[in-house]
């Protein structure tokens, strides 16, 4: 059909046709709606760089043991919905407007690897017999995977260091299949205000016809409000996926999610609230992080050392009798003594530093000892996350 | 249609009437008529209800196709690409 054309022009319709042999088409340009709505392919079909500069309609086609779809780009959007699939693969497509594969088969392997959906993806309803691999693809709007059937099936789905720009993909009422892959996954940063997502421009440079996305102005206000309900939408969705990880036992992928959910509670809250979502992020990552806690308490050692080094150092009338190495030697093992207060150390060595004790020392000694328990409990929060510690 | 879209044979079958069903029957039917070459995958392809379904073309209307699509292959190979 397309051998030997670089494009067509004028629209193809071939609903209801029947393919008995395998269908090749290469480096054509379908400058206006191709329609295979209802067509069976018994053989294979191949599709491999081309254009779909308006529409592809495939809407209940039957496709063979085979088909691929390799670097096509698909302008106006693309409409697999209610398709039967053995094997397909769609390796580096870019998808500009909706890809629509709503309540579609996948019976075989299907791989969307390296795939570019930048409107929305909508799979909802899709039943997954095989497994889908989205690894390395990116979704730059929504990707809906929900499942509103009385009897939802788990789809083996794989998202191996896929990203997703704009909001975390929604899997509504659908079962989620234990080999689910999230390795490697980038989910959208609830701090980013703009629709643009960054991968946007970085990876139109595969793409020649690039459609702007940027948002037209509109009154702040419901902008705001449009933000917030986006938002709060995310934030459903990142608890459907961390009460589907947990109950599968992945505790990775379900503290993965929950710092996302807590991250967007946190700015979906009231300022007096954000400070604390946002102190618990900054000490611990929520409560998965190690290293920050110990960081803290380092940090909190050494400044605390300082400050009473300065602080004894200034103050003459205890004639302690020190050079200024062994008080702040001294410093440090007191200031070490007050992180650890809850092990006593203080007792088993007393410091002649706190012999008589003036308001600005007790203020140090209490401050230190509030900050050290506190980066204490987010160390042993820290290590139970990790090392899954019950 | 374009000059080079006229010359594809493929193309011009898919469009030989003004008819949208008429199409979908003589692409059909052209269909089967090509497969019968091939007995193995004819039959298999018979267990496919919707390949059952396709009607027979007639002798005439198959040459009436050949006729005005001259190009169009009268056969093709068993795993050779339609398009």
């Amino acid at each position: 059909m397309t051998e030997g054309l670089t494009e067509i022009k004028t629209p193809l319709e071939l609903d209801g046709f029947y393919f008995a042999f395998r269908v090749v088409i290469g480096n054509t340009t379908f400058k206006r709606s191709f329609f295979l709505n209802n067509a069976q392919f018994a053989a294979n079909l191949e599709v491999y760089n081309c254009i779909f500069k308006h529409r592809l309609n495939a809407t209940a086609a039957i496709f063979g043991p085979s088909t691929e779809f390799y670097e096509c780009r698909f302008i106006e959007g693309a409409s697999f919905n209610f398709t039967k699939i053995e094997w397909s693969s769609f390796s580096k497509a870019i998808f500009k407007m909706t890809a629509n594969f709503h309540a579609s088969i996948f019976n075989g392997s299907n791989t969307f690897e390296d795939a570019i959906f930048k409107g929305k993806a909508d799979f909802s309803n899709a039943t997954v017999d095989g497994r889908i691999n989205f690894d390395k693809a990116t979704f730059c709007d929504g990707a809906s995977f929900d499942d509103a059937r009385p009897d939802p099936s788990a789809a083996p789905l794989s998202f191996n260091a896929t990203e997703f720009c704009k909001h975390p993909p929604s899997f509504f009422g659908r079962k989620m299949h234990e080999n689910t892959d999230w390795t490697g996954v980038k989910l959208p940063n609830a701090g980013r205000k703009t629709a643009q997502c960054e991968c946007l421009q970085e990876n139109d440079k595969r793409a020649d016809d690039t459609v702007q996305m940027a948002d037209k102005p509109m009154d702040p206000k419901v902008q705001a409000a449009q933000s917030r309900d986006l938002l709060e939408d995310d934030k459903r969705a990142y608890e459907q996926l961390r009460i589907k990880c947990g109950a599968l036992g992945k505790v990775e992928d379900e503290h993965m999610f929950f710092r996302r959910e807590m991250e967007l509670t946190g700015r979906l809250s009231p300022w007096y609230t954000r400070v604390t979502y946002w102190l618990y992020h900054l000490v611990s990552d929520y409560g998965h992080s190690y290293w920050r806690p110990m960081a803290g308490m380092v940090g909190v050692w050494y400044f605390w050392s300082l400050f009473y080094a300065l602080h004894f150092m200034a103050r003459d009338q205890l004639h302690l009798c020190m050079d200024r190495v062994e008080l702040l030697l001294s410093a440090m093992g007191l200031s070490f003594a007050n992180i650890f207060a809850v092990f006593g150390f203080y007792r088993r060595f007393p410091s002649d530093l706190l012999a008589d004790p003036t308001f600005v020392t007790v203020l140090l000694t209490v401050s230190e000892t509030l900050l050290g328990f506190v980066f204490l409990f987010f160390l042993g929060l820290g290590l139970r996350t990790r090392f899954r510690l019950r | 249609m374009t000059a080079a879209e006229e010359d594809t044979p493929w193309l011009r079958l898919a469009r030989i009437s003004r008819s949208h069903k008429e199409n979908i029957r003589l692409w059909n039917g052209y269909q089967k008529y090509l497969l019968g070459s091939f007995l193995f995958d004819y039959h298999s392809q018979m267990e496919n209800p919707r390949f059952a379904d396709i009607a027979d073309l007639s002798d005439a209307e198959i040459r009436n196709i050949q006729t005005r699509i001259p190009d169009l292959p009268i056969e093709l190979e068993r795993h050779g690409a339609m398009f």
